[in-house]
């Protein structure tokens, strides 16, 4: 049974580069609907944040937006990073 | 609210009393925001309760009711359950049914036929053995939720892991402002320091001309 399967498995064909460059396209491309998840996320945390380490509402307010644009100016540059490694490799 | 008490911290300008430091922890982790309310920081309680039991059940919308559970067993390390625990008293019912489920679990690590978990399944260990790569209960959760499996494990674990800034907050008052920040203070003090002096200097080489 065994030698049967590693048979089977050694006939099959290698994919072709064009359908691993295809398959790299979908697991890059997920779906925006994924990227709602991250906006709970993000309020919760610099939230939490700015309010360990302020007392006063307006400062942990602003730490808070502080905290939120600098998260996500950091997320966006490694997406354009894997993006520009996807378009390039 | 006591001025000079030895608990008494000055943070923005503001006196806060932390009162029991350790009960106010306690507090903490049991509820987030509740040790914050019993030392009267009742914004910065409400803040708290809202983020992190909001992360908490949304884990729970997007995952179902198995993104939290606790089972260290062979194939089955739930290492999460460590960091989700950081959110107190919502994370207790998985401890009740892992205990349940580690008494009918027989030597050879296999669930007993008779085993049946408490509150319709709620935060309750996978019937075991677990195996990775093999179609047991585990692998079952994700190909019912996909990503949200996933995902609502993530939002517990990030709840707890907040829970213990909130906790250090309670017992210690509010953290250290960066070190970026902190320089940006002193140099701004440094400023304001030099103006300062040279108006004093300027003021004392007037006196001296007249």
């Amino acid at each position: 049974m065994k030698q049967i399967l590693l048979r089977e498995i050694r006939s099959r064909k290698a994919p072709s580069q064009a359908n691993l460059r295809e398959a790299n396209k979908t697991m890059v491309s997920i779906s925006p609907t994924y990227l709602l998840y991250y906006i709970p996320l993000i309020i919760a945390i610099s939230v939490v944040f700015g309010a360990t380490r302020h007392e006063d509402t307006s400062l942990i307010l602003r730490h808070s937006w502080h905290t939120a644009r600098w998260i996500t100016g950091f997320m966006a540059i490694i997406f354009v990073v894997l993006c520009v490694l996807d378009w390039w490799a | 609210m006591p001025s000079d008490s030895p608990t008494t911290i000055a943070v923005d300008g503001q006196r806060v009393d932390l009162r029991n430091r350790s009960l106010a922890a306690f507090l903490a982790w049991l509820v987030p925001g509740l040790g914050h309310m019993y030392q009267g920081r009742y914004t910065k309680g409400c803040l708290f309760f809202v983020c992190i039991l909001s992360a908490w059940i949304l884990g729970f919308a997007v995952g179902g009711s198995h993104v939290v559970y606790a089972s260290w067993q062979p194939g089955d390390k739930r290492w999460h359950y460590l960091l989700q625990a950081g959110a107190g008293a919502v994370a207790m019912p998985a401890m009740v049914q892992g205990n349940k489920m580690r008494k009918f679990t027989d030597e050879r690590g296999v669930t007993r036929k008779n085993y049946k978990p408490l509150w319709g399944g709620f935060m309750a260990p996978p019937f075991r053995p677990v195996v990775e790569s093999e179609a047991d209960q585990v692998a079952a959760w994700y190909a019912q939720k996909g990503a949200g499996y996933e995902m609502g494990t993530w939002y517990t674990v990030i709840a707890g892991l907040l829970n213990i800034l909130v906790i250090y907050d309670a017992y210690g008052g509010p953290l250290a402002v960066p070190i970026s920040g902190r320089k940006k203070e002193k140099q701004e003090e440094d400023d304001e320091d030099e103006a300062d002096s040279s108006a004093g200097n300027t003021e004392s080489k007037g006196s001296q001309s007249s």
